[in-house]
């Protein structure tokens, strides 16, 4: 565990289930921790429970969802170390939005289409901050406009003036009006196009770096995140596969679901090669999984996987001590992975070439550069 | 090895599928309002259907007037010494018959209006669609009675096909506004690129899926047809030598029974309105919860249970 | 030799208020057999509107389709066999199958429209043949289940075999992959791809992502509202982009190989670039000429008038005045998809 200085928030154990007669688990056993000022990146597709696990965290859970394990810690600047599922009432209130704010999936159809804006920003104040009066938060949320790059004047208007992309915006500057210290971003660009995408990106770093909160930011596009995070985890069947620096993962993934993931985001620009994602389909989260979930789909797999299910190990081939410093103030920690392929008891020999940890394995190396998607006999025109 | 991961997936799956569907059926039947609906409506069907058998004459006349419930007769008898019990027994079936021929009858013209209208667009669309707007604002009550006194024709079928007709207008703009969505999903739209012509679109892809609401539009209008008619007999309209439990409150009406104190002869059929009404009712709303599974709720216990092991969970963290 | 021709095409919407929005703007382009075109735009460049044209599933309000040279039927029994030739795959697996019936009905009903005789055990083995080869195995579970029971990569699958059912010619696919799990999307490609060559099947490929656009076509059209903007060969185009907005688009798209450090200088070179902006523009609906203008870095006052189809490179056009030079004053140039 790392020190508790650096850490703002810390999930240990966290289960969370849907309620039906075969209940679905959605998020089982996961444990992270964020520090403060980081970017902590969630990578994984439908059903993996990155979502879910979000909601978890900021006490949003709702019937049939249920958390029926784990504990939330949150260590506020300055402070004592806060039991989040303890919370109620007055407490509970104050911590929500107050240190931690939540920029929602679509959440450009989050506001409301009736009530101008200005008017959703006093809902806010009004609730957390009763003592500001009316000028006051009009003047607050004319500043926050204007930080997320919106003209102030555009307060007085409605949702379906802006664009998407300027929704996502007013999004962004409502879950920091109460200066938090945590934001969860739930897939906060997928809607958009890739142009605005880039944009709001740039604008979440630019405020991060501005006002230093840390940012828990789910979404499947792993090249998104191999590029904005500070360290990630890769989640598969509500469970941490792997656990990396973001900075080494794209060129060194040690889980092979994080290859494979990797693998179906072709670089526009490469050289042609063979493209291949993931066999198979994603798993049915009723099922109780007998060894490892992924391994259905794993071009890896040997004799442990079907019937042992692995837990988090130190990647094989990677430096493993906590405070390792790779980029500059960004100390990592470990690397860890959830894979038999990287335990030397059951594989001494270590994991396969791909999944070692020598670089530029992943683009080109492995497989055999053959040219697929050129057309037919026919020529180019 | 796509192959076989597929195959996989696909052979686990279709075994979870199968549990699923049964469990879905046997889960419904734990909502309470289901239930009941069910067993109130199960209960005058059968009463309907087999009770005329066992109850006695509803019309025979004796010198036992107005004896309130005794065990010879077990709901008393009316002024002119017949058996209410018989009656009412009697009546069920009558009234289930004006209620699902009514109803099937709305719901059909229903159908056919509001999905052509719906699919076909334009023109034709414009002008079935001015007919049911017409159709809908006229008071259904006052018009069902003009015509009735007007008519004057007598049985069950005329009054089916009268009441039909003045109450299929709200089901059939529900249908319409129903197709007008479902015709531009994407299914429909690969059918029309498949080449599939119109008439097959329309019954084949876009009707089973409008069936949740043409079942409940179906229900709404058995009730509607049954207190329609009730309200009918009970001012004298309609056949009056059909027994219904309209008429017998209208013939309880006009022998003073109210003021004799004669409950056991308006307070039963009344009841039986009322009950079947209800009951009709609640499977119609039960309907929502059976067909939209996110409205499905857990039984306490269940909650309780998890919510305790839970608990347990969290104190030995601590 | 093109199998089918589009000319001209121009879909306009009237809209509340009087106003008329031209959802595509006299577009051309032309496929052939064994290739696929990739059509790229972002939501709103009008791309889906193309497909459902070139489909005959919406009436354009004007322009030409020509199969296999001949004009395309508009109605009856030609455009029934027009529908047989010309086949659609659609962006939604959840929505483009009807969720009250089998995977088997779904199959079933294009092979017999087909083939009116088809019944029975040939209608079933035909059925199962069709699942072998979108690789649904074993086809006889796959065909009695229905669609909420397939994931959404399998429902895509299904969706693929629907539109193989009927043996077409063309096979346009509306952003087949965008909605699906995003380790799938190359396996749901390479079928795509393989089934193309191995039918020789014309294929206009619509997407957002230019790394498969430019990977899984030889030949690649970049729409911006309605218009197209550059065409070329896809290996051209995207490495060596010339119209801006192409130039954005390739820019905006995430980078594996760059390093940390170089991914921040190019943020840092981003903010003060829009921080010059003045406030968002909010994009307005410019119909006369060159509608990207209002998000161009390099807007010019001639930008005012529509620009030229300008040739930039050997069968590489593009729509811009940056490139027109003194030819600028012609008219524009027909697109010249067909011709080459």
């Amino acid at each position: 565990m790392s020190d508790e200085r650096d850490l703002v928030l810390r999930a240990e154990h966290i289960c969370v289930e849907y309620a039906a007669r075969r209940p679905t688990r959605a998020v089982r056993d996961v444990t992270l921790e964020l520090r403060r000022g980081e970017v902590l990146g969630i990578a994984g597709e439908s059903g993996c429970g990155k979502s879910t696990l979000a909601y978890a965290l900021t006490r949003m859970l709702k019937p049939p969802a249920r958390q029926t394990d784990g504990a939330i810690t949150f260590f506020p600047a300055g402070g004592t170390a806060v039991n989040v599922l303890d919370l109620a009432g007055e407490a509970l209130r104050e911590f929500r939005w107050n240190k931690i704010a939540m920029v929602f999936q679509s959440a450009m159809n989050a506001l409301n289409p009736v009530t101008s804006l200005d008017k959703q920003f006093d809902d806010i104040f009004e609730a957390h901050r009763p003592q500001l009066d009316k000028t006051a938060r009009r003047q607050r949320a004319a500043e926050l406009l204007d930080m997320v790059g919106i003209d102030p004047a555009r307060s007085h208007g409605f949702a379906h003036e802006l664009s998407g992309g300027m929704r996502q915006r007013v999004m962004i500057a409502m879950a920091l009006a109460l200066d938090p210290e945590i934001v969860i971003m739930d897939e906060p660009t997928t809607a958009l196009d890739v142009v605005v995408q880039r944009e709001i990106l740039d604008e979440i770093e630019r405020l991060r770096e501005e006002l230093g909160f840390s940012v828990i930011f789910i979404t499947h596009d792993l090249s998104l995140l191999l590029e904005v995070s500070d360290r990630l985890l890769v989640m598969y069947a509500g469970e941490v596969v792997e656990h990396a620096p973001a900075d080494l993962v794209g060129s060194a993934p040690a889980h092979p679901y994080t290859f494979g993931l990797l693998r179906s985001f072709p670089d526009m620009r490469g050289a042609r090669r063979e493209l291949r994602g993931v066999p198979g389909n994603p798993p049915d989260l009723r099922h109780a999984f007998q060894g490892c979930p992924f391994e259905p789909r794993c071009e890896f797999r040997f004799e442990p996987c079907a019937t042992t299910p692995p837990t988090l190990l130190p990647a094989a081939g990677r430096p493993g001590s906590a405070g390792r410093t790779v980029s500059a103030g960004r100390a990592d920690g470990d690397w860890r992975v959830a894979c038999h392929l990287h335990d030397a008891a059951l594989r001494p020999a270590g994991p396969p070439a791909v999944l070692s940890g020598a670089p530029a394995m992943l683009s080109g190396g492995a497989q055999d550069e053959v040219t697929v998607g050129t057309d037919s006999a026919g020529g180019d025109a | 090895m796509t192959a076989t991961n597929v195959v996989a997936t696909v052979a686990a799956e279709s075994g979870s599928q199968e549990a699923g569907r049964l469990s879905g059926l046997r889960d419904a039947f734990r909502s309470p309002r289901l239930v009941t609906g069910t067993a109130i409506v199960g209960f005058f069907v059968l009463l309907g259907i087999i009770g005329p058998f066992f109850a006695g004459s509803p019309n025979q006349l004796s010198h036992t007037e107005l004896a309130s419930p005794s065990v010879s007769h077990w709901l008393g008898t009316t002024q002119i010494g017949q058996d209410v019990f018989a009656q009412m027994v009697v009546s069920a079936r009558a009234t289930l018959e004006i209620g699902v021929g009514a109803g099937l009858l709305a719901t059909l013209v229903s159908v056919v209006i509001g999905i052509s209208g719906g699919y076909a667009g334009g023109f034709i669309d414009e002008v079935l669609n001015l007919l049911s707007n017409v159709v809908l604002v006229i008071p259904t009550l006052p018009l069902v009675i003009v015509i009735l006194a007007d008519v004057k024709a007598s049985g069950l079928l005329p009054l089916i096909v009268i009441i039909a007709l003045t109450s299929w207008a709200a089901a059939a703009r529900v249908l319409r506004a129903q197709t007008l969505s479902v015709r531009n999903r994407e299914y429909v739209l690969a059918a029309r690129a498949s080449g599939e012509r119109a008439w097959r679109i329309v019954f084949v892809e876009i009707l089973p899926n409008e069936l949740p609401i043409i079942v409940s539009n179906f229900i709404f209008a058995m009730i509607f047809a049954i207190l329609t008619q009730a309200a009918l007999a009970f001012i004298g309209l309609g056949d009056p030598t059909l027994l219904t439990w309209g008429n017998m409150l209208n013939i309880a009406y006009n022998d003073e029974a109210l003021s004799v104190g004669a409950w056991w002869w308006f307070i039963p059929p009344g009841l039986c309105i009322a009950l079947l009404g209800m009951g009709l009712a609640l499977i119609n709303f039960s309907l929502d919860e059976l067909l939209n599974p996110r409205l499905r709720v857990y039984s306490t216990a269940e909650t309780r249970a998890a919510d305790a092991s839970a608990k347990r969970g969290k104190a030995s963290q601590a | 030799m093109s199998v089918l021709e589009v000319a001209n095409l121009t879909v306009a919407f009237g809209q509340r208020g009087g106003a008329r929005l031209t959802a595509v703007d006299d577009l051309s382009f032309s496929l052939r057999a064994g290739q696929t075109l990739a059509l790229v735009g972002e939501s709103g460049s009008g791309k889906s509107t193309v497909v459902r044209a070139a489909a005959q599933l919406l009436k354009p309000s004007s322009g030409q389709i020509r199969l296999d040279g001949q004009p395309a039927g508009r109605r009856g029994r030609a455009l029934r066999s027009y529908r047989h030739e010309v086949q659609v795959i659609f962006q939604d697996p959840f929505a483009s199958l009807n969720p009250m019936h089998t995977v088997a009905h779904h199959l079933a009903r294009p092979l017999m429209l087909r083939s009116g005789r088809l019944r029975g055990e040939a209608l079933d083995q035909a059925v199962y043949d069709l699942l072998q080869s979108v690789n649904l195995t074993p086809p006889q579970e796959v065909a009695a289940k229905h669609p909420h029971e397939l994931s959404g990569g399998q429902r895509q699958r299904v969706a693929i075999a629907r539109a193989l059912a009927t043996d077409p010619d063309v096979l346009l696919a509306d952003e087949p992959v965008s909605m699906l799990d995003v380790s799938i999307r190359l396996e749901i490609l390479n079928l795509l791809d393989r089934l193309k060559q191995d039918r020789n099947l014309a294929m206009l490929y619509v997407t957002h992502d230019l790394a498969t656009a430019r990977y899984f076509s030889s030949q690649i059209m970049v729409m911006y509202r309605g218009v197209v903007v550059e065409r070329g060969p896809s290996d051209e185009v995207i490495l060596n982009p010339a119209h801006p907005y192409t130039q954005i688009l390739a820019s905006a798209a995430p980078d594996p190989t760059a390093s940390r450090q170089s991914l921040a200088d190019a943020r840092r070179r981003r903010q003060t670039a829009r921080a010059a902006r003045t406030g968002e523009v909010r994009e307005t609906t410019l119909e006369q000429g060159c509608r990207f203008r209002s998000r161009c870095p390099h807007a010019m006052p001639v930008c005012a008038d529509t620009p030229p189809s300008v040739e930039t490179g050997p069968g590489h056009q593009a729509l811009c005045w940056l490139y027109a030079g003194q030819a600028g004053a012609d008219a524009q140039v027909q697109s010249a998809a067909g011709d080459t």
